[in-house]
């Protein structure tokens, strides 16, 4: 194994790699979560058509549905409040799981402004440094190879065309026609 | 007879290159995401779902059941080899036979009881799907959404993990399955004017997202450095005494995976629980149970497989997914404009036999790729995750946009994989809220249609045809229930032993 | 090699003339011709496109790359084209989708903002009752349908498909009151075997197996001329009625490009449509080839255009 690093996965360990929580605050904060897409749903559908008993609207479905989410979130609401804090506290906020969700979020971002092929090339190169902890080359040379396949697997065999910015269009139009590619 | 020589259609089709070079690739990418931790067999079918738009639909399906039911026992090999269970619970005993230096043995029974399992839920598949079909013909709308409603609360009630937290999911699901243009009218729902989302929220992106990048955020947090065990190839032979012991649990295990595989969303997990208890009662020294018994690796591992044939059995007779992996299935249907249910055999011959036939075959390249070749895979698992994350998900995200060519689409996976995270580490089940995804469409869609066609009297909901239909399900799983619970399987041992 | 380097030498030479004059005569000069298309990388639709793209390409000696925007029943691959450049670089696999988009106020503009280069295909929307039904002809059953109104349940594909329209038109024309059932998901055919609506209007292709079987029988085409798959039977308007609307394909342009570009294009199209090569795909996927040139095609549109107007309206979708 070239990757060195030692994950404790006993939760006393955990806790470098994350903030302790209690479970229950946890829970309750994902109860809540809950109830406030029930509370969406249930606000949304109201302004749509209910049609009638005998023949409901487009707006019935989704009213009744975020009526009983809302019924459930409540309910294990009112479980975990009630019940005594005594589960292991979880982990939350994990270095690599936060740096992970940053560089997906950029990707998400810029991903048909700029351009594809260089926008997941830098996210590679991102993970690759902080997350598998590599050296600056190694992470560039990755990143670089790992185009590269992505290039040939989606572009060349099969025919996936990503957004690409005025880069790759000013480099096709150097080549042949010769390539079907074009790139862009 | 009939059936005979529309299988051997199928296998004439299925035996020219293309369709056999579709399956080897879905095979052999089950393989790879079945060993890889982290990647399951759903997040493998959906990763590829993108990749099988230039396809035929029979080729597409043949390439996505191959993921799915080799991807089912690859799960298994990363589990002995590492000594750790992974997603399925299957493989406990296999677990124990490995931590007793009989990892070698452990591969080879549960390969064969995987390829045993799996054809015989094949032929179960073959005979029993056609003529349900032709009886589900004369099942209505108003039917189906009793079956469907049947379906989910079943779901609700056998799947691991708190009730309440499962039809909390479930009602999730369905309530965003309702984003979109409304089918019966026309008019737009939850998309504030934004044309993007009148289609509704991409499934492909919803389902990777949840499965695939809450999976890899929950593995950086426990990526746990324990060496592979290299078996030998010398050991993979097996001997004689071992399948001896084997054979019996490989014939009951079938038998237990075909019945409980019309369990809607965890048949594979409640098959494997059930048929180690069986194999324990059976047992004619249970003390070695836990111990490493061969018996305790072969029922478990065969019923696993043999669940999947049986799985497919709603979704090509009805249309009606009932495990997520169905679900997926079916929406690579559609994608290719092929409807399955009651028509799907007399309308699209060539993808339903081809299927079936294309099974037979794929249980065969599992076994090859499993067995001999096992020393090959195994080297995935020295790749260090940190590298795996970035190429995985660039993969994923490739694949998503590539569905619709639409930004939003990343997005949507982005946050439905940070939703995923956080409610996984709570104990949300992510299989009831894909699978109510799926169906709530259908669910809703149907719902009106029967009240359209009925005049809208409720009444249509407890005709004849629903009252039979309703009696035999419930008949049906309530005679497996008695079934498991008289052989000493109880969901609360399941669900402690999927924590461990 | 040698090949190689003449055509590198002759790309090079078109590059040149190309961006220095820009001039229609040398288009499409080995450039991609990008096809945006609107259902989805593995419809039919799409999978027609691509066969079209194909032959385009050899005779233009240029690619067609397709573009899939399946997003919003097609408004957006409209949006999206009519943004790109007048170049002919650009076309759309277009629709009725057009008409139907812009009526229910998803597209900002009507068809008359494209260029439309030339019809490819048309799909005729089919009426069948089950084999045992009681209605022996078109006439039987819309009669039946007057006669008592709210009683003949018919199938379709969805509200504001292709398929719903059509199946007003033709009873509302003779003021028949039907309960139209939208079965999203591609059930009707299941539906109408198992007795729960009494016709379903399907374009043929659902109805093909089920018709060879004797399950089924097709009573009337309701496109405007009969269809290969049923040969035997007649269009509704042989029949007496008035209603006859396919579903039509072709490709159109943004507002602007060149006349001589969409002779060429045209040109293009029309040899491909006339092949034997689309013809036999077109009875794989299920579309007949009915090529039509840009001055007729544009008449066409109009005219469809009007006419779907009119049933929108009636079933309360225009906007």
């Amino acid at each position: 194994m070239t990757d060195s690093r030692e994950t404790p996965h006993d939760a006393a360990g955990q806790g470098a790699w994350g903030r302790p929580m209690p479970a229950r605050t946890g829970e309750i904060a994902v109860a809540i979560a809950l109830l406030a897409v029930a509370v969406f749903f249930i606000s949304q559908a109201a302004l749509l058509d209910f049609g009638h008993i005998g023949l409901p609207g487009p707006g019935f479905f989704p009213f009744a549905l975020g009526v009983a989410l809302a019924l459930a979130a409540l309910m294990i609401l009112y479980a975990m409040v009630r019940s005594p804090d005594e589960a292991a506290p979880i982990y939350v906020g994990h270095r690599d799981v936060l740096v992970t969700v940053a560089a997906l979020a950029g990707v998400a971002m810029a991903f048909e402004q700029a351009d594809a092929y260089l926008v997941l090339g830098t996210f590679m190169a991102f993970v690759l440094l902080l997350v598998a902890r590599t050296t600056w080359w190694r992470a560039l040379l990755g990143a670089c190879l790992c185009m590269a396949l992505v290039w040939f697997v989606f572009r060349f065999a099969l025919g996936v065309r990503l957004p690409t910015g005025s880069f790759w269009s000013g480099l096709s139009a150097w080549l042949p026609p010769m390539f079907p590619v074009g790139l862009s | 007879m009939d059936a005979f020589s529309q299988l051997m259609t199928g296998f004439a089709g299925v035996l020219g290159w293309k369709p056999l070079f579709y399956c080897f690739i879905g095979c052999l990418w089950g393989t790879i995401v079945g060993v890889l931790p982290g990647l399951g067999p759903l997040a493998g079918m959906v990763l590829l779902l993108p990749l099988t738009f230039g396809l035929d639909p029979a080729s597409a399906i043949i390439m996505l059941s191959g993921i799915f039911y080799v991807a089912m026992y690859g799960g298994s090999t990363t589990s002995i080899l590492l000594r750790i269970p992974g997603q399925s619970a299957s493989v406990i005993p296999s677990i124990e036979m490995a931590r007793q230096g009989r990892a070698g043995p452990a591969l080879v029974i549960a390969a064969l009881g995987s390829f045993v399992g799996g054809t015989l839920s094949v032929l179960g598949l073959m005979l029993v799907a056609p003529p349900l079909a032709n009886l589900m013909i004369a099942i209505g709308p108003s039917v189906e959404v009793v079956l469907m409603l049947m379906a989910l609360g079943v779901i609700t009630f056998v799947s691991g993990g708190s009730r309440l937290k499962t039809a909390a999911m479930i009602i999730l699901g369905l309530a965003v399955g309702t984003v979109g243009l409304d089918k019966l009218t026309g008019l737009p729902r939850f998309t504030f004017g934004n044309l993007g989302l009148a289609d509704g929220l991409s499934f492909t992106a919803l389902a990777i997202g949840l499965f695939g990048i809450s999976e890899i955020l929950l593995n950086l947090e426990r990526s746990e450095a324990i060496k592979a065990i290299r078996p030998k190839l010398r050991d993979l032979i097996p001997r004689w005494k071992d399948l001896k012991e084997a054979t019996p649990a490989i014939g009951r295990g079938s038998i237990i995976g075909f019945l409980f595989g019309i369990v809607p969303g965890v048949s594979h997990v409640v098959s494997t629980f059930v048929s180690y208890a069986i194999e324990k009662r059976f047992s004619k020294n249970p003390e070695q149970f836990g111990k490493g018994a061969i018996a305790g690796v072969a029922g478990p591992e065969t019923a696993n497989n043999a669940t999947t044939g049986t799985a497919m059995i709603p979704l090509l007779a009805l249309g009606i997914p009932s495990i997520p992996a169905t679900a997926i299935l079916l929406s690579a249907l559609m994608i290719h404009g092929v409807q399955p249910g009651p028509l799907l055999m007399t309308e699209h011959p060539d993808v339903f036999w081809g299927f079936v036939a294309s099974m037979y075959i794929g249980n065969i390249i599992l076994v090859i790729l499993n067995l001999p070749l096992v020393g090959i895979f195994v080297n995935l698992l020295r790749i260090p995750y940190g590298w795996l994350v970035p190429s995985i998900l660039v993969i994923s995200i490739i694949g998503v946009y590539s569905v619709n060519f639409k930004g939003a689409d990343i997005w949507i996976m982005v946050l439905s994989g940070i939703a995923g995270y956080m409610l996984r580490k709570f104990g949300y089940e992510m299989a009831p809220l894909l699978l109510a995804l799926v169906l709530g469409d259908r669910l809703e869609e149907n719902f009106r249609l029967a009240l359209t066609m009925s005049g809208g009297s409720y009444a249509t909901f407890a005709d004849n045809a629903s009252l039979i239909v309703i009696a035999t399900v419930a008949g049906m799983l309530l005679i497996l229930q008695g079934f498991a619970w008289v052989f000493g399987y109880r969901k609360s041992v399941a669900d402690a032993a999927e924590r461990t | 090699m040698r090949i190689y380097a003449r055509r590198t030498l002759m790309a090079v030479a078109a590059l040149v003339t190309a961006s220095a004059f820009g001039n229609a005569q040398s288009y499409p000069d080995g450039k991609p011709i990008e096809m945006t298309t609107l259902f989805g990388a593995a419809s039919a639709s799409t999978t027609t496109a691509r066969k079209l793209a194909d032959g385009m390409a050899k005779i233009l000696s240029a690619p067609v790359p397709i573009i899939d925007k399946p997003v919003a029943a097609g408004a957006v691959g409209y949006t999206y084209l009519s943004q790109q450049k007048a170049d002919g670089y650009s076309i759309v696999w277009s629709s009725n989708s057009i008409s139907t988009t812009f009526h229910t106020g998803q597209l900002p503009f009507d068809y008359k903002n494209l260029e439309h280069i030339a019809r490819v295909t048309i799909e005729n929307p089919v009426l069948a009752v089950k084999a045992d039904s009681k209605f022996k002809t078109l006439k039987d059953l819309v009669d039946y349908a007057k006669a008592n109104p709210e009683k003949v349940r018919v199938g379709h594909s969805g509200k504001g498909s292709h398929t719903h329209l059509v199946a007003v038109a033709l009873f509302s024309e003779r003021k028949a009151k039907i309960i139209d059932v939208p079965f999203g998901s591609g059930q009707a055919v299941t539906n109408l075997l198992g007795d729960r609506i009494e016709a379903a209007v399907q374009f043929p292709q659902a109805f093909v197996s089920q018709a060879k079987a004797g399950n089924l029988r097709v009573l009337a085409v309701l496109g405007t001329i009969p269809d290969p798959a049923f040969p035997d039977v007649k269009t509704a308007k042989q029949q007496g009625f008035k209603t006859g609307m396919d579903l039509w394909r072709g490709i159109s342009a943004p507002k602007g490009t060149p006349k001589a570009v969409i002779t060429k294009l045209q040109d293009a199209i029309k040899k491909t449509v006339e092949s034997e090569d689309f013809k036999e795909a077109g009875k794989q996927i299920g579309f007949t080839p009915a090529y039509q040139s840009s001055a007729d095609f544009t008449k066409m549109i109009a005219t469809d255009d009007a006419a779907t107007a009119v049933v929108m309206k009636e079933v309360g979708l225009k906007k």
